[in-house]
């Protein structure tokens, strides 16, 4: 078997994995594993999008669960307080999310490694407070907000109902990680991978870093915020809890698990680690505990996660048959 | 004293040392010489324990030291000089020479060595509480070998001392190097400028494309046409001078 | 309105001593081996909870109490970077999976606190009861205590790092790892010994601060980002540096506390970060390039 062929092979597992996630609705109807699928949707947009700004940018930017939060609650709070058509208070979540993202990035760009990264967890651990601030405006403070307007298509009303929100993820999250992946598949994203892996030769080109780094924080926190506006039209409640180490924690492991910078990597580790968590939900105070030691587990034993497996087979199959 | 045979090793993935034997016998002064970026600095890293082999033997004192840390070796009595001067420049001159002596067994010695180094670099003995930031490039150099001394070492392997210097400060370091080698002490010294270290060595290796190509008594490459065509001719040191300016 | 100033300005002082035992230990560990601990926080918290252990479960004194759990933390710190960090150290991307994997040490020991101690907050007592009249100021025992025992750690840390062997080591792997290997230095053992120190200098923090504050699993993290803050101020791995930027943000704190209101002191850190890192990406004595 020749390169080409495997990688048909694998467009071809792709597409028929498409199709079942397309048809799965009509067989099972169970609204737990609907449930469960509709996070994996959201969180796989998520994790790819931490993916693009730390695993093939090489930013380490902690602050991604606060460009959630912020498209949430932005959206949250334009369809409660302004009675703005959740539609649109996704976009501008997401809008919103890239703002905050960018005045994020303009201390950063003189800035590179550790530094960024303190900086972003300082910056998120200040949006409790934010929230708290911006009680007035609505944002519910250290209560959180509840009832927040579901979505509806046309007159059609979403309520409770799992199915309609399962195809508005799978599409929403689709359109995000296919801008993702034409991103990193263009000249920009050629760009990233060039300032992550040598960036003096990468300025050396005539490439403006500062003007890659805007770009990937203002991309990468975009997407955040519009997960974050459809996952808090969904669950209807957001509480600056979600900050907490938690949600960190289970996104960062998406993308470490599955395997940094690479495209499959963090959508595989999205689907595994979103349902390894919730199965662990039953194990209570020992979740975190359990999560955190396969964090560090995996970095040290599995350095390139699963998608690093996955290559060590395909090299399997291209070298016997050889 | 020093035995090399066949050793190989890689840096990153280029195979840099191929097949490389050599000896150094006890109270000699051995000069490496051989164009830039042939494996000469590799050899001296490899030997003392930075960079791995990857196959045939260093022995010294007749033990085994292949792949030993630095650590090891230098508490044997190997210690390494680099090129670099690799010195802690955010402290004094005397606490670098101070952690010259880190290895246990130098440790217990250190005033003692701290005389015989300050005898030998009186310049350093004046500067002692300077920072060492604030040295100029032939004190530094000197601080280098001195903090190599420091160690106990019974062998040294110095890469290109002169590296940086004026040759009025060359010719005066080769001329330390060699009052360290008349205290018994052997030195392996890598080098490009044969015509000023060739006087003061016992013995000449070359060293082209990762390969020792030749070796002998000092007396005898001097005399040896190749290599007084390629390293002492007059043709070749022009083109040298050249590259400088 | 004078008196509430010199009392801001006296607390401002006991805040930056304590900081300055906490950014000490992140500004040797990034030092040595340029890898920032998240995982700091966590030491603080535990070495907390270990106290409370010994003086309200044991009935023991304080005196005891830091003879018992410093070394058990140092060990501690020991064996965190031999299981966590050095696997990863030498590796092309250690700058990242070092940060990823101290992060995840850090959220797993502080469920694990959360586990054994129970989430509800915990109470020390203070070291010594009582206040002492100056004039017209009032302090604390325990205030004062915090003061001396804090400038005496940084005293004794100074004077380790210039004195000793091991102290001269550290500083001599912080300036060159190459040149601290061709001397001879075992510089993987002195990365686990310079681990050991910061997590001992943290415990002593978490437990004077401990008195003055509620024990809480996830009260390591206000003190580390702190603690960051101090040290990119100060200039990473600059402990001069360091110890200057702690006393002034200790002062900060303790004004904005005083003028503007508590709940503004964290926004405020961050907010002085980012001015600080906009201003001067070296911080105050950097010389990182």
């Amino acid at each position: 078997m020749n390169y080409k062929i495997l990688k048909e092979y694998k467009i071809f597992i792709s597409l028929i994995f498409i199709l079942i996630l397309l048809v799965f609705p009509v067989f099972v109807q169970d609204e737990y594993f609907l449930h469960l699928l509709i996070l994996c949707f959201i969180w796989a947009a998520v994790a790819e999008a931490w993916n693009l700004i730390m695993g093939y940018s090489g930013i380490f930017s902690l602050g991604q669960i606060a460009f959630f939060v912020f498209g949430g609650y932005s959206s949250a709070m334009l369809a409660k307080e302004l009675g703005w058509s959740p539609w649109l208070g996704i976009l501008s979540g997401g809008i919103s999310a890239s703002v905050f993202g960018l005045i994020m990035a303009g201390p950063c760009l003189r800035l590179k490694g550790v530094y960024i990264a303190l900086l972003t967890l300082a910056a998120a651990d200040s949006v409790p407070y934010l929230i708290l601030w911006a009680e007035r405006f609505g944002s519910g403070g250290s209560g959180g907000l509840s009832s927040i307007p579901t979505l509806s298509f046309f007159h059609y009303e979403y309520g409770v109902q799992k199915i309609p929100y399962y195809y508005t993820g799978l599409v929403i999250s689709g359109i995000c990680l296919y801008i993702i992946y034409r991103v990193i598949h263009s000249k920009i994203g050629l760009g990233f991978i060039g300032f992550r892996d040598s960036p003096e030769f990468a300025k050396s080109l005539g490439l403006n870093d500062y003007k890659y780094k805007l770009i990937v924080f203002g991309i990468s926190a975009f997407i955040t915020g519009i997960m974050g506006a459809f996952y808090a039209h969904y669950v209807t409640v957001l509480s600056p809890k979600l900050l907490g180490l938690d949600l960190f924690l289970t996104v960062i492991m998406m993308v470490e698990f599955g395997g940094t910078g690479r495209f499959p990597g963090a959508l595989l580790g999205a689907f595994i680690i979103t349902l390894l968590s919730e199965f662990l939900r039953g194990f209570g105070l020992y979740r975190l505990v359990i999560l955190g030691a396969t964090v560090v587990a995996s970095i040290i034993y599995m350095p390139k996660g699963v998608i690093g497996y996955i290559d060590f087979l395909d090299k399997l199959i291209l070298g016997k048959k050889k | 004293m020093l035995q090399l045979e066949k050793v190989n090793a890689y840096y990153d993935e280029f195979h840099v040392l191929k097949d490389v034997s050599l000896s150094v016998k006890e109270g000699q002064l051995v000069l490496l010489v051989g164009p830039n970026g042939h494996g000469k600095s590799t050899l001296l890293k490899t030997i003392a324990g930075l960079i791995r082999t990857t196959s045939g033997s260093i022995k010294f004192r007749d033990k085994n030291i292949n792949n030993l840390p630095v650590d090891k070796t230098v508490e044997m009595g190997l210690t390494y000089i680099s090129e670099e001067r690799n010195l802690f420049v955010e402290m004094t001159v005397l606490e670098n020479l101070k952690l010259g002596a880190y290895n246990c067994f130098a440790w217990p010695k250190m005033n003692h060595s701290l005389e015989l180094v300050f005898k030998l670099f009186p310049r350093l003995s004046e500067r002692k509480a300077q920072i060492v930031s604030t040295l100029s490039g032939g004190e530094l150099r000197m601080l280098a070998i001195g903090r190599g001394l420091m160690s106990g070492a019974s062998f040294l392997a110095i890469d290109e001392p002169s590296l940086g210097l004026s040759p009025l400060l060359t010719n005066e370091v080769f001329k330390k190097i060699k009052d360290i080698n008349e205290k018994n002490i052997t030195i392996l010294l890598v080098e490009q400028n044969i015509k000023l270290a060739g006087s003061i060595a016992n013995h000449i290796y070359l060293m082209e494309d990762g390969r020792i190509t030749y070796g002998d008594t000092t007396k005898k490459a001097m005399n040896n046409p190749i290599i007084k065509a390629a390293y002492l001719g007059k043709n070749r040191g022009a083109v040298h001078d050249l590259s400088v300016n | 309105m004078t008196y509430q100033l010199i009392e801001a300005i006296i607390s401002g002082i006991t805040l930056g001593s304590i900081y300055a035992v906490i950014a000490m230990g992140l500004c040797l560990v990034y030092g040595v081996s340029k890898i920032f601990n998240f995982a700091h926080g966590t030491m603080f918290t535990w070495s907390a909870y270990l106290a409370w252990l010994c003086i309200n479960q044991f009935r023991l004194n304080y005196l005891i109490t830091f003879i018992i759990v410093l070394p058990v933390m140092y060990c501690f710190g020991i064996a965190l970077e031999r299981i966590v960090i050095r696997p990863l150290r030498w590796k092309s991307d250690w700058q990242f999976t070092t940060i990823v994997a101290t992060l995840a040490t850090a959220i797993m020991l502080d469920n694990l606190c959360q586990i054994i101690f129970n989430p509800r907050t915990k109470m020390l007592p203070p070291i010594l009861n009582g206040t002492v009249k100056f004039q017209s100021y009032v302090m604390s025992k325990h205030e004062i205590i915090i003061f001396f025992v804090g400038i005496i750690t940084i005293i004794f840390v100074k004077l380790y790092l210039s004195k000793t062997k091991t102290g001269m080591a550290i500083r001599a792997v912080s300036q060159d790892v190459v040149g601290a290997q061709i001397i001879g230095i075992k510089v993987d053992q002195l990365f686990s010994r310079t681990f050991g120190i910061s997590v001992v200098l943290a415990a002593i923090a978490g437990i004077l601060m401990a008195p003055k504050f509620y024990i809480t699993p996830l009260g390591g993290w206000g003190p580390l980002i702190k603690g960051f803050i101090i040290v990119a101020f100060g200039g990473l791995g600059s402990l001069s540096g360091t110890l200057y930027a702690a006393f002034i943000l200790g002062l900060v704190e303790a004004m904005v506390s005083l003028y503007i209101g508590p709940l503004w002191v964290f926004p405020f850190w961050t907010l002085l970060f980012i001015l600080i890192l906009a201003i001067r990406p070296k911080g105050l004595l950097g010389s990182w390039g």
